[in-house]
């Protein structure tokens, strides 16, 4: 029988309504979304953590926020669009001033105290990943050596990638590598599966917190290689979900 | 009486704990952080509902406790 673990101290989600303020095609894979929120006002949550939207006939579907959590009157989620599934076809449709209503602040992946911090994310799951790099290096003007590695499939997938490039150049603790797996010829930079990046790139210990955003294979692989490299399992953190 | 059956799909749970915040006095994470009933009757039947719903992996099955009819996730 396994020990049981009583997890008290999270706070109560609400259900909250609001506006899409912007809808912009970011490209034909991915879909941004900012929506004001008209009730309640304000919505407080930590970087990492999802929200989950009705999306009709009773259904619901989660989506990280891609927003950073000192801004908290309104959300922006980015979304993968291509599986063209009830989720995604829901967001696709939203116009300017529609209203829609989710529940949040849900989930807990969440940045913890780890010495030095190594983010991995394929496709969209770079949503709550750039809200924690948002709050970590713009707002707490965090210390700590901070890597992210960021696979994509085509040079056409691409979005985000000058601004989390200037933060590489401003920021000293932080280091970015963009890593495609369909890269065009004479691709300057890592090419194949976002791991296999990690492992030429990084040696990681016992020190590093490790948290992982996207598809199943990718969290498997990175998994498997950071935990050979002596990060602690606790110091594994995943959203599954994308 | 217990308004809804609950019914953990544990291969399906990721452990994101949204059923925990919102109804924490029926669900609870274990320590392989996998979701378990601590009541079905430990929070209020609304809160019991929005708990499955607001799950990413629809890992929680809610039924009618009285006709056995299956209330999430709808088929």
């Amino acid at each position: 029988m396994s020990q049981r673990v009583i997890l008290k101290d999270m706070q109560k989600p609400q259900q909250f309504t609001g506006k899409v303020a912007e809808h912009i095609l970011i490209n034909n894979k991915f879909q941004y979304l900012h929506i004001e929120l008209t009730h309640p006002f304000r919505l407080e949550f930590e970087a990492g953590q999802y929200v989950s939207f009705a999306i009709g006939g009773g259904e619901r579907r989660s989506y990280s926020i891609a927003s950073e959590p000192q801004i908290d009157s309104s959300i922006e989620v980015c979304v993968d669009v291509t599986p063209e599934g009830k989720g995604s076809s829901f967001l696709k449709s939203l116009k300017p001033g529609d209203e829609v209503s989710f529940l949040a602040p849900l989930g807990k992946f969440k940045v913890e105290d780890e010495s030095k911090l190594l983010f991995v994310a394929t496709g969209s799951g770079i949503t709550p990943v750039r809200s924690m790099i948002l709050d970590l290096l713009e707002y707490k003007k965090d210390p700590r050596q901070i890597q992210l590695h960021w696979g994509l499939r085509h040079v056409d997938d691409m979005f985000w990638v000058e601004h989390f490039r200037k933060f590489h150049e401003y920021y000293d603790n932080f280091t970015f590598h963009l890593t495609l797996s369909q890269p065009p010829e004479h691709w300057p930079l890592c090419a194949g599966y976002v791991t296999d990046c990690v492992r030429d790139e990084l040696t990681l210990d016992s020190s590093w917190g490790v948290y992982l955003c996207g598809n199943k294979f990718m969290i498997d692989d990175a998994t498997k290689l950071v935990t050979k490299m002596g990060v602690p399992p606790e110091q594994i953190h995943t959203e599954k979900f994308f | 009486m217990a308004k809804y059956k609950i019914k953990i799909l544990r291969d399906k749970c990721i452990g994101a704990a949204s059923c925990v915040g919102l109804a924490p006095g029926a669900y609870q994470l274990d320590d392989e952080n996998i979701a378990y009933v601590v009541s079905e009757e430990g929070d209020t039947p609304e809160n019991i509902l929005l708990g499955a719903q607001s799950c990413p992996t629809n890992a929680i099955e809610i039924y009618d406790a009285e006709t056995g009819e299956k209330v999430w996730p709808k088929e």
